[in-house]
C-alpha cells in the first residue's frame, strides 16, 4: 500500500520521503506501523535521546508490549520484540538510558523489560491496576513512579521489592506526567497534585481544576527557560485546560474546547474525550488526540489551533513525539468511550507515524 | 486570518471546515457553557454566574447537553470552575470500565459486567436528571456553594454549609431516623425509601414499578436504557441492591430490603460497588463487608441514607455510617480512608447521631469536611482553612523556580484525601493524611509526604472577642448541640494541641 519514494528531507510533503495511499483507515496518508497490536493501544512511547536508533514501544489491551525500530529517513518500521504481562497493559515508560522499558498493567504489577537480554522482571506491586508508570532521574537518585487505582503513588528503586516511598492519593490515579524536578498526578474527581522531586519526592501543592468533568490525560510543559512550569489537562468533555503551577497572572490559566463536532444533532455538538496530550519537544506546541478520531495541533501561547486532521475510523487513544520532534505517532483503536457495545474486536488497530516538524511550528502572535 | 463571526457567537455550522479563523477562546464561560445561542448565559466575564438562578439553569442546561452530546457518562461534575464536584457523582474512567469487562471475560462471568454497566448507566442518568430538576435541598446546597464561590470559595470562617442544619434534612435524601422528618433528598426524596424508586421486593434498579409512596424517581416505568442506546435492565435482580450470589459480582450484592440504590451487600470482596443495606432506601449506602476494593458503599443500618452508609473497611469511596438513617454524605466511617462520608475525614457531614444532617450537623469526630465545625480542623466547608490565601494551604513566595523554596506548601497539604479534612483524627486517618483540598487540616498523619504545616494565618481562627457567649459555650462543651452549632471558627487557644 505504501510507496517508497525518494523525496528525502526537505521535500515539503513528507520527511519520510514516501507517500501512502489515502483510505478511510488512513485519511492522513501517514505511515502505518507494521504488525500492530491485536487490541486497543493503551500507551505509546518513543525511545529517549540516549539511543541512536529510534524505537517505538506500545502497550495494548491484549496484554502485550511491542517494540518496533523506526527508520528516521524512510519511516519504515520493523517489529523487534514483544513481551507479555498478566493482564492488559496500561502504561509504558523508558529508562533514560534507553536500555529498559517499564510496563504497568491490570495485573497490579510493574515489570522491567531489559531490551538487551529480552527478559522481564517484576519491580513493583500495587493493590489495584497500575495506571501510570514514569521514570524519574534525579541527580541523587533514580526510580520509577507508579500511580494506581488503589489510590497510592509509589516510588520504587527497582532493585528492591519495597517502595522507597508511598504517598496516599485522595482518589484513584488517572494520569500523571514527570519532567524533573516536577511531577503532576491527576486523580479521579478532578484532583490535581503537583510534586517536587528534588532531593526526594514530596508533595508540593494541590491545585484546583479549571475543568468541570473527569480528567483524562495530563502533560507538563516548560517555560521559555526550559523549566517545567505548568501542565495541560484533557477532560472527557472535549476541553483542555492549560494551568501554571505558579501563574504570574490568573489569566495565564485558560481552557479551550476541542474535539467536538459541528452541532448537527439537533443543535447539540457531539462532545468527545481528549484521550492524550503531548508537547512537542522542540517547539513547545501541543498535540491532542480524541475520541472523535482526530488529532489537533495547538499553540498555547498564541492561543490558536494550528491544524486538525481528518477523522480516523476509530478513536485515537494515544500519541507520542520522538525526541527530535520529527515524528508524531498516534494510535487508532477503540477507547471504550461508548461502552462495550461499540467494541469490535475484529477491527484492526493502527499506529500511524506522521511527519510533524513543520506543522507544529508556533504561530507568530498576531 | 479573518475571525469567523459565527464561531464568536458560539455556533459555526462549518466547524473545522470553516474557511475563517476559529481561534480558541480564553477562559470559558462558567456553568452553562452553551453551544448554541441559548438564552441563559452566565453573565460575569470571570465565569461565575451572577445570579443563583443562572447557576441553576446553567446546570440544568449542562445536564441536557451532557445527555445529548454522547459525552462519557460516568464522570464527576462541578458546576463552577474550581469548586468541588457535586457530591454523589463520582468518576469512573473508561479504562476502569473496560478492565471490569475484561476481568469478567476472563472469569467467564459476562453477566456480572453487563449488570454493572447497565446499573451504572442508569444511575448516572438518574443523577443527571435530578440535577436537571433541582429539588429544594439541591437548591439549598447549590445556593451555599454559589455564595461561597462568590465570596472566594472555600469558606473562611463561617461554615459554608451551615453548622447544625436546623432542619435535619440530608442533602441527598435519606430520611429515616428520628429527625429526618422530611428527608427530602438532594437526589430525590427519600422518605425511608430508595431515592431511585424500586421499593420492596425485587429490586429493579430504577423503579420499574412505581411505588406508592413518593419516591421522587419512583415510578419510572421504562427501564432506564443504556446511555448509548443499548440494553435495558437485566430482568433478574437489580444490580443495585439486588442479590448477587455470584462472587466477583461487580456491583453490589444483596439488599435485604431492596430499594437500596447503591446498596446491596457485597459478600465477595473486590466488589466494585458493593454495599449492603439492611434497610431500604439507602441510596449510596450499603455496607461493605469485604475489606478490599469496595469503591462505593458503606452500610446503612437503616433507611434513607443516601450517600451514607458505614464502611467497615477502608477504601470505601463513598459511605460512611449512618446510625440513624438519613445521613447523606454523612455517616461515620470506622475505618479511615473513606473519601466521602465517614467520620474520620468525613467529607460530608460527619456523624449524625440523630438525624440526617448532611451538611453540618455535628461531628464529634473531627475532620469532617463539610459542616461540622470548628472542632475539626480541616473541615472543608465551615471550619477554617488553616491558611487563607492559598487554597491548598501553603504559600509559595515567589521564587525563580517553579517550586520555589518552599517546604511549607507541601506541608500544608499532606497527601491524602482531596476533600478532606482531617488530620486531627485519631486513628482514623487515611494513610498519609489528608491533603485537604479546601483549606485544611491540622497535623498531617504519619507517613504523609508533606511536612508539618507552618503556622496558620491569623484569620483562620476567630478572635475571642468575636465569639458570642453561646458560641463559646458550644466550643467548650464536649459536643455541639444541634441548632446551636457555631458558625464561626474557634479561637486559636481552643484549638491548641
Amino acid at each position: 500500500m505504501t510507496m517508497f519514494g525518494t523525496g528525502g528531507l526537505g521535500a515539503s510533503s513528507s520527511v519520510f520521503g514516501q507517500t501512502a495511499a489515502a483510505s478511510t483507515a488512513n485519511p492522513m496518508k501517514d505511515i502505518e506501523v507494521v504488525s500492530p497490536p491485536d487490541d486497543s493501544v493503551s500507551c505509546l512511547e518513543f525511545s529517549p535521546p540516549a539511543v541512536p536508533q529510534t524505537f517505538l514501544v506500545a502497550g495494548s489491551w491484549d496484554n502485550n508490549v511491542r517494540c518496533w525500530e523506526v527508520d528516521q529517513n524512510s519511516g519504515k518500521t520493523q517489529p523487534k520484540a514483544q513481551q507479555t504481562m498478566g493482564g492488559p497493559v496500561l502504561d509504558v515508560a523508558w529508562a533514560d538510558d534507553g536500555t529498559k522499558v517499564f510496563m504497568s498493567g491490570c495485573d497490579n504489577t510493574v515489570r522491567c523489560w531489559d531490551l538487551a537480554s529480552n527478559q522481564t522482571v517484576q519491580v513493583a506491586q500495587h493493590d489495584a491496576p497500575v495506571k501510570t508508570v514514569h521514570w524519574v532521574k534525579a541527580p541523587n537518585y533514580t526510580c520509577i513512579m507508579t500511580g494506581s487505582w488503589d489510590k497510592t503513588l509509589k516510588f520504587w528503586d527497582t532493585r528492591s521489592p519495597n517502595p522507597m516511598m508511598s504517598i496516599a492519593l485522595p482518589e484513584r490515579a488517572y494520569c500523571a506526567d514527570v519532567d524533573y524536578p516536577m511531577a503532576v498526578v491527576s486523580t479521579a474527581n478532578r484532583g490535581i497534585i503537583v510534586y517536587q522531586l528534588e532531593g526526594q519526592p514530596q508533595q508540593f501543592k494541590t491545585q484546583e481544576s479549571s475543568l468541570r468533568y473527569q480528567h483524562r490525560c495530563i502533560s507538563i510543559f516548560r517555560d521559555k527557560m526550559n523549566r517545567p512550569t505548568g501542565y495541560a489537562i484533557g477532560s472527557v468533555e472535549g476541553r483542555v485546560a492549560i494551568q501554571y503551577v505558579n501563574p504570574a497572572n490568573p489569566k495565564d490559566n485558560f481552557t479551550f474546547k476541542c474535539h467536538r463536532s459541528n452541532g448537527t444533532n439537533q443543535g447539540y455538538q457531539d462532545i468527545f474525550s481528549v484521550n492524550d496530550i503531548r508537547f512537542h519537544p522542540v517547539h513547545g506546541t501541543l498535540a491532542t488526540v480524541g475520541s472523535d478520531g482526530r488529532f489537533s495541533f495547538w499553540d498555547k501561547d498564541a492561543r490558536t489551533k494550528l491544524k486538525t486532521s481528518e477523522a480516523m475510523e476509530q478513536s485515537i487513544t494515544k500519541c507520542a513525539f520522538n525526541h527530535t520532534g520529527q515524528i508524531f505517532a498516534y494510535a487508532v483503536s477503540y477507547d471504550w468511550s461508548k461502552g462495550h457495545e461499540f467494541y469490535t474486536p475484529t477491527k484492526k488497530n493502527y499506529i500511524f507515524l506522521h511527519p510533524c516538524f513543520e506543522e507544529l511550528k508556533p504561530r507568530p502572535k498576531t | 486570518m479573518v475571525v469567523c463571526t459565527y464561531y464568536n457567537q458560539g455556533y459555526c455550522r462549518y466547524g473545522d471546515r470553516c474557511r475563517f479563523d476559529h481561534p480558541f477562546k480564553g477562559p470559558t464561560a462558567g456553568a452553562g457553557a452553551n453551544y448554541r445561542a441559548q438564552a441563559q448565559q452566565p453573565a460575569a466575564a470571570a465565569g461565575t454566574p451572577s445570579s443563583f438562578n443562572e447557576l441553576l439553569t446553567g446546570i440544568a442546561n449542562e445536564m441536557k447537553v451532557w445527555e445529548n452530546s454522547k459525552q462519557w457518562p460516568f464522570s464527576c461534575f462541578s458546576p463552577l470552575k474550581g469548586q468541588p464536584c457535586i457530591p454523589g457523582l463520582t468518576d469512573l474512567s473508561p479504562e476502569e470500565v473496560r478492565a471490569e469487562a475484561y476481568k469478567s471475560k476472563v472469569a467467564n462471568t459476562p453477566d456480572a459486567y453487563l449488570q454493572f454497566f447497565n446499573a451504572k448507566v442508569a444511575e448516572y442518568r438518574q443523577k443527571r436528571a435530578s440535577l436537571h430538576n433541582a429539588s429544594p435541598e439541591m437548591r439549598t446546597y447549590m445556593q451555599q456553594m454559589f455564595s461561597s464561590s462568590l465570596s472566594g470559595g472555600g469558606g473562611t470562617g463561617s461554615s459554608t454549609f451551615g453548622g447544625a442544619p436546623q432542619t435535619s434534612k440530608s442533602l441527598f435524601g435519606g430520611g429515616g431516623g428520628a429527625a429526618a422528618a422530611t428527608g427530602a433528598g438532594l437526589f430525590g426524596k427519600s422518605t425511608g425509601q430508595s431515592v431511585l424508586g424500586a421499593q420492596t421486593g425485587s429490586a429493579s434498579v430504577f423503579g420499574a414499578r412505581p411505588q406508592p409512596t413518593g419516591s421522587v424517581f419512583g415510578g419510572q416505568t421504562q427501564p432506564a436504557g443504556s446511555v448509548f442506546g443499548g440494553q435495558s435492565q437485566p430482568a433478574a435482580g437489580s444490580v443495585f441492591g439486588g442479590q448477587s450470589q455470584t462472587t466477583g459480582s461487580v456491583f453490589g450484592g444483596q439488599a435485604q430490603s431492596t430499594s437500596s440504590v447503591f446498596g446491596g451487600q457485597s459478600q465477595p470482596t473486590g466488589s466494585v460497588f458493593g454495599g449492603q443495606t439492611q434497610s431500604t432506601g439507602s441510596v449510596f449506602g450499603g455496607q461493605s463487608q469485604p475489606a478490599a476494593g469496595s469503591v462505593f458503599g458503606g452500610q446503612t443500618q437503616q433507611t434513607g441514607s443516601v450517600f451514607g452508609g458505614q464502611t467497615q473497611q477502608t477504601g470505601s469511596v463513598f459511605g460512611g455510617q449512618s446510625k440513624s438513617g438519613g445521613s447523606v454524605f454523612g455517616g461515620q466511617t470506622q475505618p479511615s480512608g473513606s473519601v466521602f462520608g465517614g467520620q474520620s475525614g468525613s467529607t460530608f457531614g460527619g456523624q449524625t447521631q440523630s438525624t440526617g444532617s448532611v451538611f453540618g450537623g455535628q461531628t464529634a469526630s473531627t475532620g469532617s469536611t463539610f459542616g461540622s465545625l470548628a472542632q475539626t480542623t480541616g473541615s472543608t466547608f465551615g471550619g477554617q482553612p488553616q491558611t487563607t490565601g492559598s487554597t491548598f494551604g501553603g504559600q509559595t513566595p515567589a521564587a525563580s523556580s517553579v517550586f520555589g523554596s518552599q517546604p511549607a506548601p507541601a506541608a500544608a497539604a499532606p497527601a491524602g484525601s482531596v476533600f478532606g479534612g482531617q488530620a486531627a483524627l485519631p486513628g482514623a486517618q487515611p494513610a498519609g493524611g489528608g491533603g485537604g483540598l479546601f483549606g485544611k487540616g491540622g497535623a498531617p498523619a504519619a507517613g504523609a509526604a508533606g511536612t508539618q504545616p507552618t503556622a496558620a494565618p491569623a484569620d483562620a481562627y476567630s478572635e475571642p472577642s468575636e465569639l458570642s457567649e453561646q458560641d463559646r459555650e458550644q466550643f467548650a462543651a464536649a459536643e455541639f448541640t444541634l441548632g446551636k452549632v457555631p458558625l464561626v471558627p474557634p479561637t486559636r487557644e481552643m484549638c491548641a494541641r
